[in-house]
Formats: C-alpha cells, structure tokens, sequence
C-alpha cells in the first residue's frame, strides 16, 4: 500500500468512529462544544503519530507477552509529555488541555490502531496511519459538535449566530443527544459512502 | 530470545526506566517555570475576588486594580496565617482598614477534587466573589462552573443566614434548570447536563463555610 | 464518606450506572453486543478485570503511591497495573479457552484502555472510599456495566433484523438503543446519590 492509500484508508474507509466504532466515550464527553473536540482531535492526532511511530519502532524487540504494558506506557509517557511542555511553556494553551488529559490516555483509538496498525508495519506507515485516523476522528468529532453546539448554545466556536428568539435545545447539551446525532451520521455514511442496501 | 523468561520482564523494565525517566527529567527542567505562571495566576484571581471592594473603598475601577499586578497585589493583598486554621487565608487592607477577606476552599467534583476562592466581607457572612483555581470536570460540561454567569450568582450572596446555628450556619439551595430566572434567592441556576457538578459546588462552599465560620466565631484570624 | 458499602453497591448497578450514567466503557460495549454469549463472556471479563485492579490499584495507592508522596504518577501507575492484569488475562485465557480468546478478539486488549476500569479507579480514590466500600463499588459497577451490555444484546437478539433499515444495522441502532437506555436510567438518578 502507498502512503496515499494508507491515509485514505485511516482516514475515510475505515475511519475510526464510523467504521471501527472506536472512541465512543471521547466522542460522547467532549461534542457539545465545537471548541473542545478541535483540541481533543489535535491532541488525539499527536498522540497517535507519536504513539504509532515509537511503537512500530520497537516492534522487532517488542515480546508478545508484555505488549500491552508497553503500548500503554508508551501512550501514557507522550500525553504526559506533552501535558508538562504546555504547562511550562503555553501556559493558557495548556489550561485547554488539561482536562482532557485522562480522556486522551483511556482513549481506545490510540490502543486500537497501535495494536492493529503500529505493532505490524513500518515506522513511516505508522506516522500516516497515525495521522489519517486522527484526522478522521477529529472530523466527526467537529461534526456531531458543530450540531450540538448550534442547537444545544446557537452558537458556532462560542460565537452567537441564532438571535436572541432561539430556545437553546436543552437535550443537545447532554451526552444522550450525541447517540442519536452519532447514529443518524453512521446511518447516512453506510447509506451514501458504503452503499449499502438491503 | 523473545520467548525466554526474563527478556519480556527485562524490556518492560527498560522501558519504564527510560520513559519515566524522560519524565522525571522534563518535570524537574519545567518545574520551576511551571510554578511561576501558576504563582502568578493564583495570585492574580486572589486579588481579582477581591477587586470589587478594594476599587469600592480606593475609587478605582476594578480593572484597574487587577491591570496593576503584582504591584496592586503587593499593595493590598496580604496573607494571613492564623493558628490552628487550615485553609489559606489572605487579606485586602487599604489605608490600614481591613476590606475583605480571600479563603482558599477545597471540595470534590466528579471526576476530582476542585479548588476555589471565595472572598467575604469582613464578617464572613456575605460572599463577595467566587472564583474556580483548578478543577478536573467534563470539559463542555462540568467544566463550565468556571464561566461568568455560573459563578457571578455568588457575588454579593448573603451565604451565612443562621450565624447561631451549632450544625449549619448556612442555608439550603435550589437548582433550577439553566434557562430560568430565579425568583427567589435560594434558588441558583444549574449547569445544563451537570447536576453533580453544580451540587458539589453549593457542597463544598456550604462545608467550608460551616468551617470558617465556626473558626471565626471564636478566634481572631 | 458514611455510606454502607450495601447501598453502594446497589448504586452502582442502577442510580450511578457506569455505562449508561457516566458513559464509560462505550466501545467494547458497542461492538460485542450482537450474540448474548459472547456480550455474557466480554461482561464477566470486564467485571473481573475491574473488581481486581480497583482492590489492586487501592493497595497500590494507600500503602505505595500516597506514603512516597508521588500521587502525580497516579494515571500511569493504574494503567500499567490494569494492562498487566490484562496481559496477564489474554495468557490464560487464550491457553484454557481459545475458543473465548477468539470472539473477544481485539476488544480483549482493549479492556485496558475500557475507561469503565480507569474511571472506577479515579472514583474511589476521590471519593475516599475504603477498602470494602470500593470492593462493594466495583462489584457493583462491574455487574452493572454486565447488566447493560446483556440488554443491549438482548434488545438487538429481539429486534427483527428486517424491521430496521439497512444503513442502520448493527452500530448504528446500537447507539439510539443505548441512547434511550441512558434516558431511561437518567430517572433513576433521583433515589440514592452516590457520589
């Protein structure tokens, strides 16, 4: 597979909420605001590429029994890395991400494509795996939250756009909203993008 | 060599020796910047609780006040280390006459602890303002007890309404959803999908103020 | 905290439901409720896994973590602990019972990062809970999170495969189920708040 493919993949085929219905719990806790699913994509795609290249790194050495403590230190150690360097030096920046911290580190995204992905192929086809998947994620992520965000706030990255009529939708702000605005997105995806029939 | 007994516990210890360690050495390079910027900031909300009534009493604007750190802070701001009490406590003193008084308060949220600031009037019975420090809570959710409006319904809040009172010297409060207006004043509006969270909050300023104001009560801060 | 540790594990099941009040342990939840046994063994798993790393993770933090002052670590020192037990799990399993090893699959693996068991782990040490009241918890969130997971997979057993459009098979009217489901559970939250 090119690199090409390997992104397209990772980013659209077999996209990690879609399709592999990973990452569930992120997807839930963070959609209401358009704001908080942009951070928590681009910590997740870090994350990812990081994880996925050092991962793959070591694959060759790496004995089968002790694999999942590795990949979850190696997962853990690089979202604490990055939590110490906003801190010292981007401070506001880093007050954003804090919380997401341990939303990140449980993250299955990051285990699902270490175990599948990074722990089987090469170092660079692990960097593109890593950043389509996350890219794909943080795209739906910004989807469920821009209409959450529209209906649950009316307004779109903090900024009002419905007047002062608009009754904000309650339910919206809620994590049950986010099953149904998840389910119709899957059911338009495999209907459109998989063609999928009857 | 990968199937043997003692390379799988060799390599896990290697790795955890030289990634902790990679931590261990990031933190203590940082530690020192990271303290700074959170002295400074913690410092900046302590005076910012308080900013209101010192601007009251000097006939600035409390944005001024707040602009001026740390020299503002150093003028006002002073802290106070009463024996036996064991939250932090600071002053705001203008022309030798004591203004307001900033506590340091501590609770549990739902996912972890939280501290806050809560500055009083020299009586302790009223809340002047309400300030968050840190707190680990759903972030679109929980989180939002840190926006303006949630923590402005504190400000000026008669909090200790029973001061004779042996078990609560505080009074109950009612959540009312998010989108209302409250008619009476026992009534706050809640965080829109975070009802623990906005419970834990009334909890922990009601426990705290039981606290300090039995402290109060019979000693001099 | 005074609550017994009776009422907590009554709590744990339905007022405080790990999964569908505090929406945790979302994806293997999703992906193995189609047959009921293999959503029986993944539950019986899970439960197992949490009810012995939240005791392990508990000894880990009072007599280890707290004592040395290195509280920090807290997030790094629960996960390696729950990935060993896991890893530990997959090795006996998949010799015993290989025909277990091969439903569960990769969502065996994924238990690790399953954030139900983090997340019990991060209540009971903010809750201050003690040794019995975070056994009582655990027990509790585990059958309570088997709970679920079996009616998830009894629902779909249920549902006649033909009445549900084609696009929405599987995931998809899993997440509506499981979204109703929360609804539901959201009025059971008034009777007993742990917390």
């Amino acid at each position: 597979m090119t690199k090409k493919e390997i992104f397209i993949n990772a980013t659209f085929k077999d996209n990690a909420i879609w399709r592999q219905i990973l990452g569930i719990c992120s997807a839930l806790a963070v959609t209401n605001l358009m704001l908080n699913s942009l951070i928590m994509g681009l910590g997740v795609i870090f994350t990812l590429a990081m994880a996925g290249m050092t991962i793959s790194f070591i694959r060759a050495w790496t004995p089968r029994s002790v694999r999942m403590m590795v990949q979850v230190l190696i997962i853990a150690a690089y979202v604490i890395i990055v939590d110490i360097f906003l801190k010292a030096n981007m401070p506001v920046i880093s007050k954003q991400l804090g919380p997401y911290v341990g939303l990140i580190i449980t993250n299955c995204i990051l285990m699902g494509r270490a175990e599948a992905f990074a722990s089987q192929n090469k170092v660079m086809d692990s960097l593109v795996d890593g950043i389509g998947s996350g890219i794909g994620y943080t795209m739906v992520l910004l989807l469920i939250s821009f209409i959450r965000e529209l209906f649950g706030f009316g307004s779109i990255f903090g900024f009002r756009i419905m007047g002062d009529w608009w009754t904000a939708w309650s339910i919206m702000v809620m994590a049950p909203s986010a099953f149904f605005i998840l389910a119709m997105l899957i059911w338009i995806i495999n209907t459109y993008y998989y063609k999928v029939k009857a | 060599m990968k199937d043997s007994f003692w390379f799988p516990i060799v390599f896990m210890l290697i790795n955890v020796v030289l990634f902790t360690g990679i931590l261990a050495v990031m933190y203590r390079y940082s530690e020192v910047k990271i303290e700074t910027y959170e002295t400074a900031s913690y410092q900046q909300k302590i005076l910012g609780t308080m900013a209101a009534k010192i601007a009251e009493v000097t006939e600035q604007s409390p944005e001024e006040i707040i602009a001026a750190y740390p020299s503002s802070f150093e003028k006002y701001v002073q802290k106070l280390e009463p024996k036996d009490f064991e939250r932090e406590v600071y002053k705001a003193v203008v022309d030798d006459q004591v203004v307001a008084y900033c506590f340091e308060i501590k609770g549990n949220g739902l996912w972890g602890s939280m501290r806050a600031l809560v500055s009083t009037s020299t009586d302790f019975k009223t809340i002047l303002d309400f300030a968050i420090v840190n707190q680990q809570e759903t972030p679109g959710l929980g989180a939002r007890i840190e926006e303006k409006w949630f923590l402005e319904q504190f400000q000026n809040r008669l909090f200790v309404v029973n001061p004779e009172s042996n078990d609560d010297v505080t009074q109950s409060y009612e959540f009312i959803a998010e989108t209302q207006t409250p008619v009476t004043d026992r009534q706050l509006k809640r965080v829109t999908g975070a009802t623990i969270t906005s419970d834990s909050v009334i909890k922990m300023l009601r426990a705290e103020f039981n606290y300090i104001y039995d402290y109060v009560r019979s000693n001099e801060l | 905290m005074e609550i017994s540790a009776f009422v907590l594990f009554w709590a744990a099941i339905f007022t405080g439901n790990i999964l569908l009040t505090y929406f945790l342990g979302m994806c293997s939840y999703l992906s193995i409720s189609k047959e009921i046994e293999s959503a029986f063994g993944l539950g019986i798993a899970v439960a197992f896994v949490l009810i012995v790393t939240s005791a392990l993770n508990w000894l880990v933090y009072y007599y280890i973590l707290f004592p040395f002052g290195i509280v920090y670590l807290q997030y790094i020192v629960f996960i390696i602990v729950i990935a060993a037990f896991v890893q530990f799990l997959e090795l006996v399993i998949e010799r015993y019972t290989p025909a277990l090893y091969y439903s569960l699959g990769i969502f065996l693996p994924l238990i690790t990062v399953n954030c139900a068991i983090l997340g019990v782990g991060l209540f009971m040490i903010i809750r201050k809970y003690s040794f019995i009241q975070t056994l009582a918890f655990s027990a509790g969130s585990g059958i309570g999170w088997l709970l679920a997971i079996l009616m998830l997979a009894g629902i779909r057993r249920k549902l006649k495969e033909k009445m549900v459009p084609a696009g929405l098979r599987g995931a998809g009217i899993s997440l509506i189920i499981t979204g109703i489901m929360a609804l539901g559970f959201i009025g059971f939250s008034g009777i007993v708040q742990i917390q």
